[in-house]
């Protein structure tokens, strides 16, 4: 029979005590009161002690009532209990693999994890000799179910015939970091049945020693580290680009973890871009020795141009010839071997080169610029401007390199070639097939297209606000997540022309009950209409101008993968232009994917791509580099505390409840506290 | 401080009194008091047979005629008596509460009038820290009084008075020859009954005044209180208490109260002397016409 808190939890109640403490400490200050003398008081005082002595003592009373009283109600909120554990289940021990990217860390050819499964094997077979259970937990991302549960030695031999399959498999392992905490929570299924259960753990992660023997004594978690004192890690931690006065910067982060070392870092810049140096793309090859003091964060700049003058941080300074705008990918590995993880040697970038988006604008409303260029008028300056907005916004993104082309007065649009039509009021006489078209201010609708042009609605240059449609208020384009939220009351209209369109169209904007927006994204049929002209409308001056033109642009065109890069248990979302999207990967990992937008998460490291044909038979490619976390290349990093499981009594266990003793107490005390407090004053 | 109610309609209902003495006089100078020595007045005292040398003026020739032997006539004497009033000039008797101040400044005054109108003597002493000072000199005659009143509202009270080392530190206390009242708290760590004894050994008669506040008498304050004492040089002063005063704490220092009272009167008693603890709302004719008049201090 043991004295147990079912919820020990509950003694955090305790911490009422600090405030009690703390209370008693901040009370009100005295009250200031002027006297002639205070001499009768003071021969009050020997009157006070020499009648109630007893006055300090209650005063201590009432504090260790109060205190007494906190402590009585944690101790009921822990709820106590008397526990005669049924004997029977004694000898039962519980598993715990750490599974993390770390325990891929080899020394003479075996891993950490097989270290691991090799010590699970010996405890099993030393319990099953005693004739105990054994239940085993492999703790990865999610670790959600028993590799095996309380097996009897009866049924030992094909546990350990698990237990070895386990070893033999090479990526048994997982490559993120692993939830050793859930693990320990899943323990508590066992320890229902068996409160008494040994737990073992088998981890590289370095706890403090009096922590551990703690937990051995207190609840039964043994800690084992399957660590080996000669084991060190090189890594690539990570690695960047930007794009500093029009020429690539490249950032790397590696560290040596257990070793001081002088590592060779090697980096290719595959697909640069042509220069006169390289027309032929050649790749671009830099071996770079790092010297990396141990544990220490070692941070390497590539640039074109003089150093910079951050402390800690090593610059090198990129010849002509090694100068590069765009990449096609960078591969950044480091080539000293020997270390113990070799899964965190190497990390490519991509994303360096952007799929072009051509755009073109024709428009018939001539604006000229200023009175020598009346005879030359341009275009219309706030749909360029937009389109100038967008162009922006996508290079920051990562997305697309749009160009645009505008056509020149008199000379007719190009109907097929690009990606995006914009065409403001003269109309060609048959919409381009092979691209997203969008119609602004149109003069004459198409049967084919399903629009037509009827009227004009003329408010004489009076304006009307326009209105979001009920059915599609929170559209995409209305309300894009990536982008901006349209306000349509902010739009007011003169004149605007009423269409007539089928029902694929998505109205999303009125006007007077006309519809003035309308999009329709299905194959081969990629429209947007806006039936009034920018001119007749306070539509240039809103913020509603531009955001209306970057929503419809992320809505034809969305990015393929959201990143370039992730971490293992990790994800990244994607898209497709076209009906589906395709994705590959290491240890031949492929999907398709139908909805968009998906979601592709990682659990292996590695390069994926994702490839998608439009609905314009255009192929599209992207690729992601998957990478293990960098904390996991840290092989020796250590953790403070375990979250430790809830104790749960078993079947047959007999539990003498103490609350009803402890709350006896806590009334008799709350009593005497009352007591003495009626009685203070006399 | 203000002294509104010493005016005219105060001194007018003090002349129907007087002091009264209880002991025997000694001096030069005729007053008002009878003594029990023989003198010149024309109150008849006693009968005494003639011996040579006596005045022959005073021979009864009455009871010459009876009895024919030669026998005087005699008559008591009256005396000039000596008042002197020893008024406490500590802060704790006025600083922060003028009416107690105020309460025995009147006492005073009253007294020094019947002192005055009975053709005695009069010296107020004013004690503050360790001496008594007496700006007026002797007072004889109301002219004198009223114009020694006329400065009693330029009294200060502040500090502490060792009432012992004023009283017997002051250079004209004769013996035997008048009334010396001490009018103060008697709140003091320093032992004013020494102050008592050397008056009752210098044969004077005494009277203390014990003057407190309603506030002193039973305070009205409660819970966690910092008392400050007007005596009290600086706030770390150990006068100053903090205190946490419910009803024990209450009780206690009205128990107290009671017996330092009530060990002056004793003492007081013991010694002779009149004493009397008077409150400050009290009217000060209740206790010039009630407590003086039934103590036999004035008639």
């Amino acid at each position: 029979m043991s004295f147990e808190f079912l919820l020990p939890l509950g003694l955090l109640g305790l911490l009422g005590i600090v405030a009690l403490i703390i209370i008693y400490i901040i009370r009100p200050n005295y009250l200031v009161q002027h006297i002639p003398t205070t001499y009768v008081w003071r021969l009050s005082l020997r009157y006070k002690k020499r009648r109630l002595p007893t006055s300090k003592l209650r005063n201590i009373l009432l504090f260790i009532f109060q205190v007494l009283i906190l402590a009585f109600i944690a101790g009921i909120l822990a709820q106590p209990a008397l526990v005669k554990h049924n004997a029977s289940d004694r000898n039962d021990v519980i598993a715990i693999i750490d599974s993390s990217a770390s325990m891929y860390a080899e020394t003479n050819g075996e891993t950490r994890f097989q270290r691991a499964v090799d010590s699970v094997i010996d405890l099993a077979t030393d319990t099953f000799s005693k004739g105990g259970m054994v239940s085993v937990i492999v703790a990865d991302d999610s670790p959600d179910d028993y590799l095996s549960r309380r097996v009897a030695p009866e049924a030992s031999a094909q546990l350990l015939s698990e237990l070895r399959a386990l070893r033999d498999n090479e990526q048994a392992c997982y490559y993120g970091t692993s939830e050793i905490d859930a693990a320990m929570k899943l323990t508590e299924k066992v320890l229902e049945e068996n409160p008494s259960a040994d737990i073992y753990l088998f981890t590289d992660e370095v706890y403090d020693e009096t922590y551990a023997e703690q937990l051995e004594e207190r609840r039964n978690i043994h800690i084992r580290n399957v660590n080996d004192a000669s084991e060190w890690n090189g890594a690539v931690l990570g690695a960047s680009v930007e794009i500093v006065d029009t020429y690539c910067e490249l950032t790397v982060e590696i560290a040596s973890y257990n070793k001081t070392r002088e590592l060779d870092l090697y980096v290719e810049v595959s697909g640069p871009d042509v220069t006169e140096l390289n027309p032929d793309r050649k790749p671009i090859v830099i071996l770079k020795p790092v010297f990396c003091e141990k544990d220490t964060v070692k941070k390497i700049v590539f640039r074109y141009g003089s150093g910079g003058d951050d402390a800690g941080v090593i610059y090198h300074e990129l010849g002509i010839e090694e100068r590069f705008q765009t990449f096609q990918s960078i591969n950044i590995s480091l080539r000293t071997g020997g270390d113990s993880l070799s899964a965190d040697d190497s990390f490519n970038l991509y994303g360096g080169r952007l799929p072009v988006l051509k755009v073109q604008y024709a428009s018939s409303r001539r604006i000229p610029a200023s009175g020598s260029d009346r005879d030359n008028p341009g275009p219309n300056p706030f749909v360029n401007g937009a389109l100038g907005m967008v162009k922006n916004a996508f290079s920051r993104l990562q997305r697309y390199d749009v160009q645009i082309t505008e056509v020149q007065q008199g000379k007719e649009p190009a109907l097929t070639g690009f990606d995006f039509y914009v065409f403001e009021h003269d109309m060609p006489e048959v919409l381009p097939s092979d691209g997203v078209v969008f119609l602004l201010d149109p003069n004459v609708g198409w049967a084919g297209a399903g629009i037509s042009v009827i009227s004009v609605n003329d408010f004489n240059k009076t304006l009307t606000s326009c209105m979001a449609d009920v059915d599609n208020e929170n559209h995409f384009v209305m309300n894009d997540p990536n982008g901006f939220k349209l306000v349509p009351d902010r739009i007011g209209v003169s004149s605007y022309k009423v269409l007539t369109c089928d029902p694929s169209y998505d109205v999303l904007m009125t006007c007077d009950s006309d519809p003035v927006l309308l999009v329709r994204k299905d194959e081969k049929n990629q429209v947007a209409v806006l039936s009034f002209s920018v001119h007749n409308s306070t539509l240039p001056r809103e913020i509603e101008m531009g955001a209306l033109f970057f929503n419809l642009f992320d809505y034809y065109f969305p990015g393929i993968v959201s990143d370039f890069s992730a971490e293992v248990g990790g994800s990244v979302e994607v898209n497709s232009r076209g009906e589906t999207l395709s994705a590959t990967g290491p240890a031949a990992f492929s999907e398709e994917i139908t909805e968009f937008p998906g979601e592709i998460a990682f659990t292996l490291p590695g390069t994926y791509t994702f490839t998608c044909t439009t609905w314009y038979d255009q192929t599209l490619t992207a690729q992601v580099f998957v990478k293990m976390p960098a904390e996991e290349s840290d092989i020796f990093k250590s953790r403070d505390s375990l979250a430790e499981p809830d104790k749960k009594l078993a079947e047959g266990d007999i539990a003498t409840d103490l609350i009803i003793y402890l709350a006896t107490a806590l009334v008799a005390l709350a009593f005497a506290e009352w007591w003495l407090h009626t009685h203070e004053g006399r | 401080m203000k002294l509104e109610k010493l005016n005219d309609n105060f001194f007018s209902r003090l002349e129907t009194l007087s002091l009264n003495l209880r002991s025997n006089l000694a001096g030069y100078f005729g007053g008002k008091h009878l003594v029990n020595s023989y003198g010149q007045t024309v109150e008849f005292s006693d009968f005494r047979e003639y011996q040579l040398g006596d005045d022959i003026r005073r021979i009864d020739w009455n009871l010459f005629s009876r009895f024919e032997k030669y026998y005087l006539r005699l008559f008591t004497d009256e005396r000039q008596m000596h008042v002197q009033i020893f008024l406490d000039c500590s802060a704790s008797m006025g600083l922060d509460c003028p009416a107690k101040g105020e309460y025995a400044v009147m006492a005073a005054a009253a007294l020094g009038f019947l002192a005055v109108q009975n053709m005695d003597k009069l010296t107020f002493h004013f004690m503050k820290e360790g001496g008594a000072e007496n700006p007026f000199g002797t007072i004889v005659g109301k002219n004198s009084f009223f114009k020694a009143m006329g400065s009693f509202s330029d009294l200060e009270f502040d500090g502490d008075v060792d009432i012992e080392a004023c009283v017997t530190g002051c250079p004209n206390v004769t013996e035997n020859n008048g009334l010396s009242v001490i009018i103060s708290d008697l709140c003091t760590d320093y032992d004013w009954k020494k102050a008592v004894d050397f008056l009752c050994y210098k044969k004077r008669q005494v009277l203390v005044i014990q003057v407190l506040t309603p506030e002193e008498r039973d305070p009205l304050y409660d819970g966690r209180v910092h008392l400050m004492d007007s005596e009290a040089p600086d706030i770390s002063d150990g006068k100053n208490m903090k205190l946490r005063i419910n009803r024990a704490m209450q009780e206690a220092y009205r128990e107290a109260l009671n017996d330092f009272i009530e060990d002056a009167k004793q003492f007081c008693r013991k010694r002779g002397a009149g004493f009397m603890s008077v409150s400050t709302d009290a009217p000060i004719e209740r206790v010039l016409f009630g407590e003086l008049l039934k103590a036999g201090v004035i008639s």
